[in-house]
Order: C-alpha cells, then sequence, then structure tokens
C-alpha cells in the first residue's frame, strides 16, 4: 500500500472526501425514502383500486362495508383519515367531507341496532359502537363530531336527528315523529329501567287512562318502539323500551 | 337495574335479553314477535347442543323439573314462557327447518336439528371408525346405547336415519333390512382418515 | 374399497348376523325395563312396610323375586347371543385372515420363482468382481504418485494462489476512486489530480 501526501493539504483532502461521504450517504438514504415513498404508493393504488372496483359494493352492502372498514382497521388504515379531508373515503368514492364519511358509520350503527332499539340510540352508547367500529385508537370521535355527522345526514331526508330526552341525548334515526307524549314516556321509562305502566302516566303525568292506554298501545303496536309484558307482578301489563333499558353486551 | 348475561348451574351463559322481563311475554307487533321468535330459536339451539338435547315439547313449558328449565323459566325475574308462546315458537322452527315434528301429524313436540343431518354423518363415521367398529354389522340400537356413552348416545332414530341416509349416498355406510328390524354397515369410504 | 359406491353384496352372513344382534337388543331392552320394574317393586315394599301393611311389602316383594329369575334367565341367554355373535364375527375374521395369508403365500411362492439360486450366485458374482475392480483403481492411483511428485503438486498450487492474488493487486491499484467527480464543484482547482492519487488508500482501508 501506498500512502501519498502528508502534510497540509491532507486535511483539506481528507474534508473533500468527508463532503463526498455526505454526500453519498444521503443519496443513499434518499433512494431507500424514495423506494418507501414508492412501495407506498403502490399499496395505496392497490387499495384504491380495490376501493373503486368494489365501490359499489362497499357503498350498498353493509356488511361488505364492514368487512371492509374491519381490513382497514387490521392494517392499521383509517378509511375516514385520509391525506386530505375527508380521506380514503372522499379521494375514492368522491363523498365530499369527513363528516359526511362519519355519516355512514353512524347510519351503519343505527340500522344495526334499530331491531333492538326501535330506532332510538342514546348518544354515549353510539358514540362506543362508532369507537368500536373505526377500531383505531388515537383518533377519537366526539359527540360533536356525531351532532355534526348527523347535521351533514338531514338533507337526505333520513330522519336522523339528535334529540333531548329527559336530558339525555338521543339519535333519532326513525322517520316517524315522535310526538311529546312519546317523549315523555320515554323519560319516564328511564327512571324505571325502562318500565313504564300505564299508572305511571296517570299519576304522574295527570293523564286520562285513555290517553296513556293510547299512547302506550300506539307505541307498542303502530310503532315497535316498545315490548309487551304481560307477566308483569303489579299491573299485568307492563311496557318496556328497549332504548331506555340498560344492556350489558 | 342492568340487564346481564348469566351463567345456569348447568354452565350455560344465558344472553342478557334472557333478563329482560317482556321476552317471556308475546309481542302483539308483528315486527317485533319476529325479532323475539330469532332470538328464541338461537337460545333454544344453542341450549340444546349445550345439554344434548335432542327434544323439545309444549309440555316442556307446563311442567316443572325438566330439563329445559332454564331457559324457559327466569326466576330471578320471575318470568316463564307460556305454552301458546312455546307453541308458536315450535312451528316457526319447523318453518325455518330447525327442527321438525316427531312424531310427525302433531304440533306438541319436535326433534332439534342443533346439527344439520350432514354434521351428524360426519359424527357418526368419526365415531364408527374411531371405535373400530367399520365394516361390522351394527344394529340403531348399538349407536343409541353405546356401551360408552358417545355423542350419538340417545340421538332420534328420525336423526340417525337422516345421517345414514347421507353416508350411503356417499358410499360410505349401507342399511341392511330384514323381517326382524334394520342394521347398518360403515366403511371407509374414499378418502378415509 | 375399490371405486365409489361400491358396497359389498349383503349375504345371507350378514342377515344373520343382523338378526341375531336384533334379538339380542331385544333382550337388553327386556332386561333394562325388569331393571325397572324391579326398582319400583322395591320402592313399593318399602312404602307398604312404612304403612303397616306386612302382607302387601311381602308380595311385592314375591313380585319382585320372580321378575329378578326372569332377569337372571335372560341373562344366560344374552350372554349365549351374544357368544355367538362374537364367535361368527371372529370365524369371519379368521376367514378374511386366511385368505390374506392365502395371498401372502401366493405372491411369496412368486417371487421366489424368480428368485432362483443360479441367478442370485450369478448376480453375487458379478457384484464381486465389480467391487474387486473398484479397489483395484483406487489402490493404484494411491500407489502412484511419489512424496517428491507431491511436493512438486503443492508448490504449484502456491504459485498459482501467488499469481492469483499478484493479479487482484494489480486491478485495485488501477481502479479509479468513486468520488473523484465531487472535488470539481469545490473552488480549489489545483487539488483535483493530487486527491486523485490520494483517494486510493483511502478507500483501501
Amino acid at each position: 500500500m501506498h500512502r501519498r501526501g502528508v502534510g497540509l493539504a491532507a486535511f483539506d483532502r481528507q474534508e473533500q472526501s468527508n463532503k463526498s461521504f455526505a454526500n453519498l450517504s444521503s443519496a443513499l438514504s434518499q433512494s431507500q425514502v424514495d423506494h418507501l415513498h414508492s412501495q407506498l404508493n403502490q399499496f395505496r393504488s392497490a387499495l384504491a383500486h380495490f376501493a373503486s372496483a368494489h365501490r359499489d359494493s362497499i357503498k350498498n352492502d353493509p356488511s361488505f362495508r364492514h368487512a371492509f372498514q374491519q381490513m382497514c382497521s387490521s392494517i392499521g388504515v383509517d378509511p375516514l383519515a385520509g391525506p386530505r379531508k375527508g380521506g380514503w373515503w372522499a379521494e375514492l368514492f368522491g363523498l365530499s367531507d369527513w363528516q359526511y364519511e362519519l355519516g355512514v358509520q353512524i347510519v351503519d350503527i343505527c340500522v344495526s341496532t334499530r331491531e333492538g332499539n326501535g330506532g332510538m340510540i342514546e348518544m354515549s352508547e353510539l358514540l362506543r359502537l362508532v369507537t368500536k367500529l373505526r377500531g383505531i385508537d388515537g383518533n377519537m370521535i366526539t359527540e360533536d363530531d356525531i351532532f355534526q355527522s348527523i347535521k351533514t345526514l338531514q338533507p337526505l331526508g333520513a330522519g336522523y336527528q339528535v334529540v333531548d330526552i329527559g336530558g339525555r341525548k338521543m339519535v333519532r334515526s326513525v322517520v316517524k315523529e315522535m310526538d311529546e307524549d312519546q317523549t315523555a314516556v320515554l323519560v319516564l321509562a328511564r327512571e324505571g329501567g325502562g318500565r313504564i305502566v300505564e299508572d305511571q302516566l296517570i299519576q304522574q303525568k295527570k293523564w286520562t287512562r285513555d290517553r296513556a292506554c293510547n299512547v302506550l298501545e300506539n307505541m307498542l303496536l303502530r310503532d315497535g318502539l316498545c315490548w309487551l309484558d304481560a307477566q308483569d307482578e303489579h299491573s299485568g301489563r307492563a311496557y318496556w323500551l328497549p332504548s331506555a333499558m340498560q344492556w350489558e353486551f | 337495574m342492568t340487564l346481564s348475561t348469566q351463567t345456569t348451574p348447568s354452565g350455560f351463559l344465558l344472553p342478557s335479553i334472557h333478563s329482560a322481563p317482556p321476552f317471556f311475554t308475546e309481542q302483539p307487533n308483528p315486527t317485533t314477535q319476529a325479532i323475539a321468535t330469532d332470538h328464541w330459536i338461537r337460545l333454544i339451539l344453542t341450549y340444546a347442543r349445550h345439554r344434548k338435547l335432542f327434544s323439545l315439547k309444549v309440555e316442556d313449558a307446563e311442567t316443572s323439573g325438566n330439563d329445559w328449565d332454564e331457559i324457559l323459566k327466569n326466576e330471578r325475574i320471575n318470568r316463564k314462557m307460556l305454552p301458546s308462546h312455546l307453541s308458536n315458537i315450535l312451528n316457526a322452527m319447523v318453518k325455518k327447518n330447525v327442527a321438525v315434528y316427531e312424531p310427525p301429524k302433531q304440533t306438541h313436540s319436535v326433534v332439534l336439528y342443533w346439527r344439520t343431518p350432514e354434521e351428524w354423518a360426519e359424527a357418526l363415521h368419526e365415531w364408527a371408525s374411531s371405535t373400530g367398529q367399520l365394516n361390522t354389522i351394527m344394529t340403531y340400537y348399538d349407536i343409541t346405547d353405546p356401551p360408552i356413552n358417545s355423542e350419538l348416545t340417545n340421538i332420534p332414530i328420525l336423526l340417525l336415519k337422516k345421517a345414514i341416509a347421507v353416508l350411503t349416498r356417499l358410499g360410505k355406510a349401507q342399511v341392511i333390512g330384514i323381517a326382524e328390524g334394520e342394521g347398518v354397515r360403515f366403511f371407509a369410504g374414499l378418502g378415509n382418515k | 374399497m375399490g371405486t365409489k359406491p361400491s358396497v359389498p353384496k349383503i349375504t345371507a352372513q350378514d342377515r344373520a348376523i343382523l338378526d341375531l344382534k336384533l334379538q339380542r337388543d331385544k333382550l337388553k331392552q327386556y332386561q333394562k325395563k325388569i331393571q325397572i320394574i324391579l326398582d319400583r317393586e322395591h320402592a313399593i315394599a318399602r312404602e307398604h312396610m312404612a304403612a303397616g301393611q306386612k302382607d302387601r311389602a311381602v308380595i311385592a316383594l314375591r313380585r319382585r323375586k320372580y321378575q329378578q329369575s326372569m332377569l337372571v334367565k335372560t341373562d344366560t341367554q344374552l350372554e349365549n347371543l351374544e357368544q355367538l355373535v362374537s364367535t361368527i364375527e371372529f370365524s369371519l375374521v379368521e376367514v378374511s385372515v386366511f385368505h390374506g395369508l392365502k395371498q401372502g403365500n401366493e405372491v411369496l411362492k412368486q417371487i421366489h420363482k424368480e428368485m432362483n439360486p443360479e441367478t442370485v450366485e450369478k448376480l453375487l458374482e458379478e457384484t464381486q468382481e465389480a467391487r474387486e475392480y473398484q479397489t483395484e483403481i483406487s489402490a493404484m492411483l494411491a500407489n502412484t504418485l511419489t512424496t517428491d511428485e507431491e511436493e512438486a503438486v503443492q508448490e504449484e498450487l502456491e504459485q498459482i494462489q501467488a499469481e492469483v492474488i499478484q493479479e487482484e493487486k494489480g486491478q485495485e491499484v488501477q481502479l479509479p476512486s468513486v468520488p473523484t467527480v465531487q472535488p470539481v464543484i469545490s473552488e480549489r482547482e489545483p487539488e483535483v489530480t493530487e486527491s486523485n492519487h490520494g483517494k486510493v488508500p483511502v478507500l483501501v482501508e
């Protein structure tokens, strides 16, 4: 081996070569970053391709949409948390905004729980289910988010509304208007763990028996908002409102 | 009051809806009743599978101390299913093909299909081969009352015959009939394990 | 089993076995019934005794005794039946074993026919010859090289190695270094040529 040039110039040379190596190394890491970018792009386009290929299914088939969402969350992609406002959904489906997308999830939950609660779901329960459906931590959905989303749903005429019943916020997904009497029934039922009988309404609301009976029977038969218990020890005929009952899952 | 799930003495986990008093009343609203019936059917079939129960009768809702007490009654909330309600549920089960009236031409008792005949066929063949009874002529009694209990013990003859019919189609079983009665012989068949 | 739904034919034997087994089932079921009656009569006798009706208790016990004797009778019948069934089934197994033995015997005969002593002897001889030939070659090869020749071989090997190393070195010296282009950008023009030489050791290190 032969080493040439020992002197002042050597320092410069050293500096020079260091510089060259630094350049080289930054070029190398740049290429790695580029590679990673291209991989991400590839993945993103694969996801986009999948989503657009199955756009109709995702939009129209609730169980397919659910599976797609599960897939996204299992690989750590929140379909609502894309690169720009509105997320993947907005980008892939041309849907306008994040709130609207959250709305899709809210509708999903309201529809799937409707058979159990008659179309009334408590805000806290909805929040819990939305969070569960999204399955991603650190991206908290707040009551306000839901409130806003439901507002954006209103033009669709699906009848989604946040209503205040006895100081509790509830989300209603039935088209039928709940009249004042029914609201009063719901408030009272909540105090009794979901149970309500005619006498309660007569005593506490000063209703006539006919009025109480009519409201309850309508809720039972016409609207499917409550269930009948014909084995009630006290009155023999009690009404139960699933949306006012506390369920453990 | 929270409606919670409960574990019965036999180790069965009752769903929370079983703690809801109106669950034990037939619902006048047809939509609501359809939901309730679905819940009941699921509950009955999972319980039957848990306890290996094969039949359900309307009287099971009338009498106490039978195999179905744990689900047809809820003593904590003092509710029980009425016979007429159960009768309608049995009817719905037969329509959904998860039960058949047995004996036929009455509507008081059913045989439950918590396993399909195909699933029973598989279990039957598995049992015959694991107990070294392939290629041997067996009576139905040999299967329903074996010296060592199996999952086929007490299987109703109706279900057993259906399972055997499935195996016969696959060439894995052969029914032998004589004046005195019937017997069956199982074979390893193709793709034998 | 052969092809698809090829199930064996039902023979008269099969029917006979099934018949016996069905008889056995009937006896078993009968025994079950008697056992239940026995238990009930016992309970009845106890009840009567408790109620002070001794004569009735005695009647119940008599009935019970009679049923018990029936049970014993059926026991022996059942035993006979089961013995018969298992004897038949065992005979069937024996028959199939016999068939198996017979077939095996045939196969063995066939094999023996092909393996007569002469061919085997010839084959063994041939194998022996081949083996000897192989040993001979190995021995010859091992003995042909003297110690001197062996040393010469080693020397030649070293020489080749040295040459290879030399060649590699020569190539390295001539390698152009990668970063030569960069210094062009830097301000000091004259050093370009010098750094060209100075770069080599850095790379080798």
